[in-house]
């Protein structure tokens, strides 16, 4: 049975709250570590723990499904980031056959991991921005503010990944009506 | 292509590229806490032994005191007044003793025996 008294230290985040954003966090946190899922958990523990020790507080300014994304942004860009870069570094020269096999069997590759390689070809915050709004079914509004830019800026962001997505996604409905 | 398109194109992308296999809250809840207890223990530990260090420097002296920096500042003063002397270019023209100029008064005015009420 759930405990349904709020956090202490928090005393607007409730544990069923939380529960109910968690696979959605996690998505979250596994794409900010470079789809590591060690290094995903680690940081949603360390989310959770920013939470429960009230150095997070959520005042309801916000939705508690933005303020929680913030949290697992701010811990990626502030402790994970490197670490993932490294680890798929080292996957890259512990594993060169891997890549190999990527970039060389791209034929063989169905239509969504096309679609899905368009999406990690686009820059950073447009990637960003793609991911929270088709993915994780949040605003422009909130994937900005979660992100940490002026919603003009999101909305700027949005449009070009969804330019740059419609024009990919035409490219590849040509390759096959030539097929 | 509209948005709603694109969105379940990239969202089954998405889904086909990686596995989202969260793991049980309630297993990554409970780790939190425990780590969360963990760093307060370790800050509470950090505190008392600081604590501890301070209490015995106090003890052991080795502590800064006020009476300390007093007698540091009586001792830089007394050190400098005995030790500082000064003497002006002219005092090379005083004699040795320079007290018997004054011991022997000179005879500035002598007067005169009185003759018949007034003075020669």
């Amino acid at each position: 049975m759930r405990e349904h008294a709020a956090l202490d230290r928090n005393p607007q985040v409730s544990l069923e709250a939380l529960e109910a954003l968690h696979s959605q966090l996690y998505g979250w946190a596994l794409s900010r570590c470079g789809y590591d899922e060690a290094l995903a958990e680690d940081l949603m523990q360390q989310a959770y723990v920013e939470v429960l020790s009230g150095r997070a507080r959520f005042d309801n300014k916000s939705t508690l499904k933005t303020f929680v994304f913030g949290i697992v942004q701010n811990l990626a860009r502030s402790q994970f980031r490197q670490m993932a870069v490294r680890l798929r570094l080292i996957r890259i020269y512990t594993n060169p056959d891997e890549q190999q096999h990527d970039s060389t069997s791209e034929a063989d590759h169905s239509e969504q991991q096309l679609i899905w390689k368009a999406v990690e070809a686009l820059p950073q915050r447009q990637r960003d921005i793609t991911e929270l709004v088709f993915c994780r079914d949040l605003t422009i509004e909130e994937a900005s503010q979660i992100m940490g830019v002026t919603v003009g800026t999101g909305r700027v962001h949005y449009d070009r990944a969804k330019k740059a997505l419609a024009v990919a996604l035409a490219e590849l409905r040509q390759k096959e009506s030539k097929l | 292509m509209n948005d709603k398109e694109i969105q379940e194109h990239v969202r089954d992308a998405l889904g086909a590229a990686h596995q989202e296999q969260a793991p049980p809250f309630d297993a990554v809840w409970l780790a939190a806490e425990q780590r969360h207890r963990r760093s307060r223990r370790r800050y509470a530990a950090v505190g008392g032994i600081a604590a501890s260090v301070a209490v015995l420097a106090v003890v052991a002296g080795l502590w800064p005191s006020q009476e300390t920096a007093l007698t540091d500042e009586y001792l830089i003063a007394d050190s400098l007044l005995n030790g500082t002397q000064w003497s002006a270019p002219s005092d090379a023209l005083l004699p040795q003793h320079q007290i018997d100029i004054y011991q022997d008064m000179p005879v500035l005015l002598e007067s005169t025996e009185l003759n018949e009420g007034s003075l020669l």
